[in-house]
């Protein structure tokens, strides 16, 4: 019973709850200290890599899916909602949804460190957003689709999932995305 | 909920939303994509089948599916239609009390939260009161207000709210040992 009320797994709020009030210490995701299944990286990552100016790795885990302070993430090819999330990589930036395309755990200075490749969502083409009338439930439009250029985010820069449902507005597809962030500025 | 057009000046709670607009709700909830934790709302949202919503299930309709299908259907008044103007202003009504319930749930809370929250909580108040001027205020409307306090004094809800106790009863309420008093056989 006792597991059942803290499975993380639970489709329940009580998760984001007990997450916030347990993993404040368990912020690292670097638990596990060496690669279980190292896997050359594919040549387009290792690209991507040196093109943001970070040393790319020889070896890499490959998971489908990490676990954070509770909360799953995972591949788009695994589930969808699990790797929608909202990032923002400049500290109190504006954030922007992604979509995780592959998980790396890679060594970085005798740590292991979980890197996301992500897809960004562009702004959606419209000229008025209704959904930014109501700031407070963090909703906005986007593009139907991600693009399909690659970029990289860490554990760090994850701020929450967000619920995205396509939408016509006014002729134009769009993608309405509305954080399930549960920390309200 | 009705089939044909509602009364645009119609105050009977539960016959504002039309059959078509239920039916783009519907499809809204069946497109929406979500991770694996949150709480599942019922696609035939309305309908008897599914039973009484959870605590749970109506703050997630309310904080994620409904705003988005609401502002899409609501949003816009078409000059001289009396009922999207009063749609309009529903929505408006309606998304005080979400974004009220977005601020008051949240894990982070101060003064300004409680400020913010004590704003909506009184707009959807007044709403209420000028669109269904017959409508009967229940005790939990005069209780919302005083969470203002409560967030300034307790702090964020999830601290202190009583769900996971809920949780804990509804499970024991399910052992298969609960209510059989007397049929089983004693130990001591």
């Amino acid at each position: 019973m006792f597991h059942k009320l803290i499975n993380p797994q639970l489709r329940n709020t009580l998760i984001t709850d007990i997450a916030s009030l347990a993993g404040q210490q368990d912020n690292d995701d670097s638990t596990v200290e060496i690669l279980t299944r190292p896997t050359p990286v594919p040549a387009h990552i290792n690209a991507l890599l040196i093109s943001l100016h970070m040393h790319p790795p020889r070896q890499a885990d490959f998971p489908s899916s990490v676990t954070v302070k509770g909360i799953t993430y995972t591949v788009a090819s695994k589930h969808l909602g699990n790797s929608c999330v909202l990032v923002s990589t400049n500290k109190g930036g504006r954030p922007y949804p992604v979509q995780i395309q592959s998980i790396l755990r890679v060594v970085i200075q005798d740590t292991i460190k979980t890197l996301f490749i992500v897809q960004r969502y562009t702004e959606a083409s419209v000229s008025f957003d209704p959904y930014t009338r109501y700031p407070a439930l963090c909703a906005k439009m986007w593009s139907r689709h991600p693009c399909e250029d690659l970029t990289v985010v860490t554990v760090d820069d994850i701020q929450a999932h967000f619920a995205a449902c396509p939408i016509t507005w006014r002729g134009s597809d769009a993608t309405v995305v509305i954080s399930l962030s549960r920390e309200i500025n | 909920m009705q089939q044909e057009q509602p009364d645009a000046k119609t105050s009977d709670h539960g016959r504002v939303i039309t059959a078509d607009e239920m039916r783009d709700i519907h499809t809204d909830i069946q497109c929406m994509i979500t991770p694996s934790w949150m709480t599942p709302v019922p696609a035939d949202l309305g309908s008897p089948r599914h039973g009484k919503l959870k605590a749970d299930q109506w703050r997630v309709l309310g904080t994620t599916y409904l705003p988005v299908s609401l502002i899409r259907l609501w949003v816009q008044v078409k000059q001289g239609d009396e009922r999207s103007q009063r749609c309009a202003d529903l929505l408006d009504t309606t998304l005080s009390l979400l974004s009220a319930i977005t601020i008051a749930s949240s894990h982070v809370t101060s003064p300004a939260h409680a400020d913010r929250y004590l704003q909506h909580i009184q707009v959807y108040l007044d709403g209420v009161r000028r669109l269904f001027p017959d409508y009967e205020f229940h005790p939990n409307h005069h209780m919302a207000i005083h969470l203002y306090e409560y967030l300034l004094f307790y702090g964020p809800v999830h601290s202190w709210w009583t769900f996971p106790f809920e949780r804990l009863i509804g499970m024991l309420e399910r052992v298969s040992t609960n209510n059989r008093f007397g049929t089983l056989r004693s130990f001591f």
